[in-house]
């Protein structure tokens, strides 16, 4: 496999004698886009504040492109375009004078390069008013636009679908997975917002109480032992096929929903209820297997 | 440009966009054309003036010689005396706008020193407040330039505010005294002799003594800023520096502390060392005055650089 982008190795931090991150350790590819998940307090956000510099590392490291940004801050990040928490910037300024600003703490960042960004977050319409009068998905977008503007290889963005309306996100999605794609970007995004992770994210970690206690493909998973799924038969009435279900197999917890009954079945097993259904002049309308959402998974997973 | 240049220029941006820093700048524009209209009539010379002097001059004579009038009048009386018998002998006029300009100390430079604190404090933590500081520090500049062109912003804006107000106070008072007296000698006392100088030089002097307290306010103020990100407290502390501090200092020195004269605040004071004078307190000169401010000033920017080199930053 390539070289990793950005390598976190046994990564710890103290505050106040007590260990809020416990020792994370993962690595970023170029192509892909990493989602970072948990619940509040978990330790995403420190984590990433570690990973740009803001706060001191107690123990581990940060690579990125080789590069410690512990002991070489400067290389290490003029590869890192980043928003943490919120994209706060110069509400007295405009959309335009703040990139300006940025602009002139990184080397050769071009005026068109400037104008380019601006036209890739599409807010060219408003670049010239001051940030106070933008709402806040445009300043994300602003945000998004200040990460660009040096051309990094890496992104890092917290929480970047705070704000955004549905299309807002929908868009951020596509240009994410394009720049990952097209520019070979490592990206890593944090969120709570987990239903917007399965569609943007290649590979998700899990964190909870500082230590990452899963990473895996978004599609494992979802699939992973994944035997028996919930299947939602739509069927007329709903008394009789509950009755009926529940005679043959005892075994099975049946419930009733306002169109129909969902049951734990293995693939295998649907025709033999739906056969069951038929024969027992129970009209049948419909029958869906419903996988489990990334949601139900990491609720799940952090309930343990 | 250099990095620190345009690190500089950035925050020369950050201030002058700010509304309230043209409101400041309104403000000086403000009073200096108040104390031009209110002070007209004081600093308005008349034409008469030689025979007003001569009149003056006698009622001067006569108080110096009369033993119930205090010495330390009496000292100004007698420098008063000596030059304005010179000016009747060499017919040098008396011009408003010589005044109404050294007047500075007495109106404009208050606001001005005010109005730098507040930029000096707020200069690193709005950006906390704000939020900005996270944005401000994922680039690739270290942590102690973005610092340094912090300060040496302020210190720029120190300048242009200063340059300002003296600039108002000389168009205001060469519109309302006229201007010739920019060109007129002014008269001081040197080594007990009356000496004709240049105004505009002298001015200047004067001005960049009174700036050396200022830049040891400003960095006081900006190391407060930076290790307590609180802009009200390094405002707060350090206006009471500025208003307060040589009268509390003076009066804990007079109380028997000693050591109290090597404090900044009896120290700010350098004109006290011109034309060759000495110290009001006792074993102070011109070396061990520099030795102090040095001293200060040293500690103020260490404390600054690195609290803000060694921060967490979670905000």
């Amino acid at each position: 496999m390539e070289k990793p982008l950005i390598q976190i190795k046994n990564l710890k931090k103290k505050i106040k004698g007590k260990w809020i991150i416990k020792g994370i350790s993962f690595d970023l590819y170029p192509g892909e886009v990493f989602g970072f998940l948990g619940p509040n307090g978990a330790g995403k956000t420190t984590t990433i504040r570690m990973m740009v510099g803001l706060t001191s590392i107690t123990e581990g490291e940060v690579l990125i492109e080789g590069y410690s940004i512990a002991k070489n801050y400067e290389k290490a990040i003029a590869k890192v375009g980043g928003i943490v928490e919120n994209p706060d910037m110069y509400k007295f300024l405009t959309g335009y004078k703040n990139l300006e600003l940025y602009a002139r703490m990184s080397p050769g960042v071009s005026k068109k390069r400037i104008d380019e960004v601006v036209k890739i977050v599409e807010l060219e319409h408003a670049i010239h008013q001051k940030v106070s009068t933008y709402s806040l998905g445009m300043r994300q977008r602003l945000g998004l636009a200040q990460a660009l503007l040096h051309q990094p290889s890496v992104l890092i963005l917290d929480e970047p679908t705070n704000g955004l309306d549905p299309a807002g996100i929908h868009d951020l999605r596509n240009y994410l997975r394009r720049l990952a794609k097209e520019e070979q970007m490592a990206i890593l995004v944090s969120s709570h917002l987990l239903s917007e992770m399965e569609m943007m994210c290649d590979r998700i970690g899990i964190i909870q109480n500082g230590e990452l206690i899963r990473v895996e493909t978004v599609r494992d998973l979802i699939e992973k032992d994944e035997q028996a799924k919930q299947v939602l038969f739509e069927v007329e009435p709903i008394h009789v096929a509950q009755q009926v279900i529940e005679q043959h197999f005892p075994q099975k917890r049946v419930e009733r929903v306002e169109k129909g009954v969902i049951i734990s079945l293995s693939r295998s097993e649907i025709p033999a209820v739906s056969a069951l259904l038929v024969s027992n002049q129970v009209q049948l309308f419909g029958i869906q297997r419903k996988s489990k959402s990334l949601e139900e998974k990491f609720l799940e997973i952090t309930h343990q | 440009m250099g990095l620190l240049m345009k690190l500089i220029h950035n925050e020369n941006v950050k201030t002058f966009s700010r509304i309230g820093t043209w409101i400041m700048v309104a403000f000086l524009f403000g009073t200096v054309l108040m104390h031009a209209i209110f002070g007209y009539d004081s600093y308005k010379q008349s034409p008469n003036w030689k025979a007003e002097l001569v009149k003056q001059n006698q009622e001067d004579l006569k108080a110096l010689q009369d033993p119930k009038v205090p010495e330390e009048e009496k000292a100004n009386k007698s420098e008063r005396l000596m030059i304005n018998q010179y000016r009747v002998e060499k017919d040098i006029a008396p011009t408003g706008v010589q005044f109404f300009a050294l007047d500075y100390k007495m109106g404009g430079e208050s606001l001005t020193v005010i109005f730098i604190l507040i930029v000096a404090a707020m200069s690193v933590s709005s950006e906390f407040s704000m939020g900005t500081i996270k944005l401000l520090m994922i680039r690739p500049v270290n942590r102690m330039k973005i610092l340094l062109a912090k300060y040496l912003s302020v210190i720029v804006t120190a300048i242009f505010f200063v340059l300002l107000s003296i600039g108002l106070y000389l168009l205001m008072g060469g519109i309302a005294f006229g201007f010739e007296g920019f060109t007129t000698p002014y008269l001081t006392i040197l080594k007990g002799k009356v000496v004709e100088v240049n105004f505009i030089s002298h001015l200047f002097q004067n001005v960049g003594l009174s700036c050396v307290q200022m830049v040891m306010l400003v960095t006081f103020a900006f190391m407060i800023s930076t290790v307590f990100r609180n802009s009200s407290l390094a405002i707060g502390l350090s206006l009471l520096g500025y208003f307060m501090g040589s009268i509390i200092s003076f009066q804990i020195y007079a109380a028997g502390y000693e050591w109290m004269k090597y404090s900044l605040f009896i120290n700010t004071d350098l004109s006290i060392y011109l034309d060759d004078r000495v110290s009001m307190i006792e074993g102070l000169t011109l070396g061990t005055s520099l030795t102090v401010l040095v001293i200060h000033f040293l500690v103020f920017m260490i404390a600054s650089f690195v609290t803000f080199q060694k921060r967490d930053i979670a905000i």
